[in-house]
Order: C-alpha cells, then structure tokens, then sequence
C-alpha cells in the first residue's frame, strides 16, 4: 500500500494516464481484496461447525434414546434406574377374587334375581343361600352354570322353580367367573371355599360352546 | 453479479430445515402413537372421554380455562410430583384422542391432569366454579357464577339445588341450580385423571426405586 501510493503517476479514473504497468498493479490490488477480508468468514464459519458439533452432542445427550426417556430424566443414574424400573419382573397378577365378585354380583344381574340377600325370589328364582348346586365340594358346578346358564324345572332346597338363567361365559372373564363363584359360595353363610381363574379356564375349555344346561344334565354332578 | 441461485438455495435450506423440525420429525415420533389395551388397567390407555365429559371440554375451552390451567405433569423440571399434582410424567400418549390439546398457556392455578383423583367430588367442583372463595379461599380464580342459574321456589326445593355456606346463600324463597354447562364441566373435570401407567413414563426417582423394590421382592 505505501509503496503504491508513493506512485504519483497512477491514473485514477483517467484512462488516458493509465500504463501497462499501473493497469496490472491495479487489478493486483484487486484480486488481494478478498483475501484480506476473509477473516470474519472464517471466525463465524469455525462457530458455526463448533455449534454444529456441540448441538450434536447435546441432542444426543438429551434428546435421543429410546422412546425419548432422556427428554424427561437427564442424569445417567436416573435413566438407568428407569431402565430397570421398566425391566422390573412382573409376577403373576394376584386377584382378590371375593372383591371382584362382590362388586360383579350388583353391577351384573345376579342380583335382581337372587337379590341382595341371595335368597331369590319364593317360586320365581331360586336362592343362592344354602343352595346344593352352590355350595358342595367341588366348585366346578356353579362354575358351569354361570358359564353357559341354566334353563326349565329345577329343585332346590326342596321348592319348584322354573326359571331362565342367561350364559354369563361370553361376556365374563375367567378372573370374573372365578371372583362371582368365589362370593357367592362364600357369602351370607356359605363357606365352600375360593375357586380361581385357572379352574374356570379348566372348565370353560371342556365345556366349550353349548346351549343352556337343564337340571337334568346336572343332576349326576350334585353330592 | 447474478446471486440468483444462491438466495434460491438459502431460501431451500431454510424451509426444508423447518419443515423437518417442525413437520416431518414430530410426524414421526408422535404422529403414529396408538392407543394401548391394557386388560390389567382397565383396557384402552388412554382413557376415552365419556358422556357429559366430553361437552364439558368444549365448556372449557370456551370459557378459556387453559389461560390459567395446565394439563402436564412434569417430573424432570419443577415440584408437581411433590405437589401431588400427578404420580407420573405426562407423555405425548397421554393425549393422542384430543384434537384439541389442552397443555394450558400458564400455571396461574395449579395443574389439572389429575384433578379428578385430587377433588373425585362433582358438588366440590360446582362450589368452586360457583365462587371459589367458597372452598379455596384466597384463590384468584374468578367465580363462575353465570354458569349457575338462581331460581324462585315454586313448591319443594330442587334436589339439584346448590347447598351453599350461609355466606353465599341466595335470599329466601330462592334456590340456585347449575346449568347443563356447569355439570358438564364438573363431569370433565372428574374425567381428567391419569389413574394408569405407561412404560414410556418415568414416576418419580422414589417411587420407580420403591416398586423396582418390590417387584423384585415378589419375584423371589
């Protein structure tokens, strides 16, 4: 720079000064310009690849993962625990069968006919209380009315009855079934003791899709 | 001096950026979140809105609710667990049934994902819609009397009729009955419970180290 311009007979804008030699000074100085400004590229492209590599990390540290946990929990410790709360063993489910039929036995219909008490209804629909289909040793004859219902003539405690029973199988669960026998084979003075969702399945699967049972079919399974 | 091209392709960059931090990459990690059925929590997760709940959400946005309440509990920033706003994080699943969702502006009132498990009492709510000093006294929530409509007695009192404190109470010969919206409303906030567990839902540090405990207690 200082020896250009200690250079009088540069022609500026005068085309008619201009020389071979100050032509080719000039489109030197030219070409020189962008090399000389280039530093704030290169400082702001050097951020932007260091940003760059810090934002990859970062998302990867709390943005990744599998299904985005670590949006949540940040320490290495806490996820971990995580993990392993999510890969905790869970054990078989342990039902509180007399509870799951007690709240059944008023949200079904067992207890508009059978009532409350379990008594039934004198000469329309037969007790529950006390009852030889209910209350015998082996449980697998409540079971099997409640799964495919029960229909025409039977005698219980003695007294008539001729009513109509629905299958309650399609729509109950194994657990369900097992929760309704359990309650009504121990409640108001039964005690026959608990049936469990594992027996149901016994039972379900040998007795399969059938219509009604009559008291007939029955009658070889009493005591 | 034809820089054409290369504001085309800043232009380019910048939309396409957008479009896949905006767009694309939520489409893919939300987007295609389903349902879960559940038998041992009761079946589908979430849980779907039912009847009266699902007008009083309308209710609720009407009435601009979400300018106050939240509906997010958050377990890595803040205290809503100690709160006992919520047992567990509120995830993007949570919400997959609402078209509208209604994560709430501000906390000016305290959060309402669990609400329903905190206050499970319809006429607790009616009160407090009615005026709020009534069982949250100091709050700043305005009351919401107009959803509430004050009725001369004709014969017998209503059996809906609200059963206000002395100090609220309307003049004699008056009863006061909610509307179809304030019911609605109670129904959905009675609705709003987070009462089932997802894997993707981390609870708090104690609670996870407690049943991680247990679970491996029972497993032996």
């Amino acid at each position: 720079m200082s020896e250009d311009s200690q250079i009088k007979n540069l022609p500026g804008i005068d085309e008619g000064q201009a020389s071979d030699e100050s032509i080719v000074k000039t489109h030197a100085r030219i070409r020189r310009e962008p090399a000389n400004a280039s530093p704030v590229l290169f400082f702001t492209g050097m951020a932007l690849i260091a940003v760059l590599i810090f934002g990859w990390f970062y998302f990867r540290r709390y943005m990744g993962g599998e299904e985005n946990t670590q949006i949540y929990l940040h320490e290495r410790s806490d996820i971990a625990l995580y993990q392993s709360w999510v890969d905790r063993p869970r054990g078989p489910i342990v039902y509180d069968y007399y509870a799951i039929g007690e709240d059944l036995y008023t949200k079904m219909a067992c207890v508009g006919c059978h009532m409350p008490d379990g008594q039934g209804k004198p000469g329309e629909f037969p007790p529950l209380v006390d009852s030889e289909y209910v209350v015998l040793e082996d449980s697998t004859l409540p079971t099997k009315i409640l799964l495919s219902g029960l229909i025409g003539p039977i005698t219980v405690k003695g007294n008539q009855y001729n009513g109509n029973m629905p299958a309650y199988g399609p729509g109950l669960k194994d657990h369900e079934i097992a929760g309704l026998v359990t309650y009504i084979r121990n409640t108001w003075g039964n005690e026959a003791g608990e049936v469990i969702a594992d027996e149901v399945a016994a039972v379900r699967a040998e007795v399969g899709q059938r219509p009604q049972w009559t008291a007939d079919e029955l009658a070889a399974y009493l005591d | 001096m034809n820089r054409g091209p290369f504001i085309f392709l800043g232009v380019l960059i910048i939309l396409v950026f957008s479009w896949t931090t905006v767009v694309f990459k939520p489409n893919q990690t939300v987007g295609k979140l389903v349902a879960i059925l559940d038998d041992d929590q009761g079946g589908r997760l979430p849980r779907e809105l039912q009847g009266a709940a699902q007008h009083g959400k309308e209710v609720y946005q009407e009435l601009g609710c979400i300018a106050c309440h939240t509906q997010q509990v958050r377990v890595a920033a803040g205290m809503d667990i100690e709160r006992g706003w919520g047992s567990r994080q509120s995830v993007a699943r949570d919400y997959i049934d609402q078209d509208r969702v209604l994560l709430g502006r501000k906390r000016l009132g305290p959060d309402l994902a669990n609400v329903g498990e905190r206050r499970p009492d319809a006429a607790w709510h009616l009160l407090h819609l009615y005026n709020p000093q009534i069982n949250s006294q100091g709050s700043n929530m305005p009351a919401y009397s107009f959803l509430f409509e004050t009725r001369k007695i004709v014969g017998r009192p209503s059996s809906r009729a609200m059963d206000l404190p002395e100090a609220f109470a309307p003049p004699e010969g008056f009863e006061i009955l909610p509307t179809r919206k304030a019911e609605s409303l109670a129904a959905y906030m009675l609705s709003l419970k987070v009462d089932y567990d997802l894997n993707e839902a981390p609870k708090s540090l104690e609670t996870m180290a407690d049943e991680l405990a247990i679970a491996l207690e029972n497993a032996e």
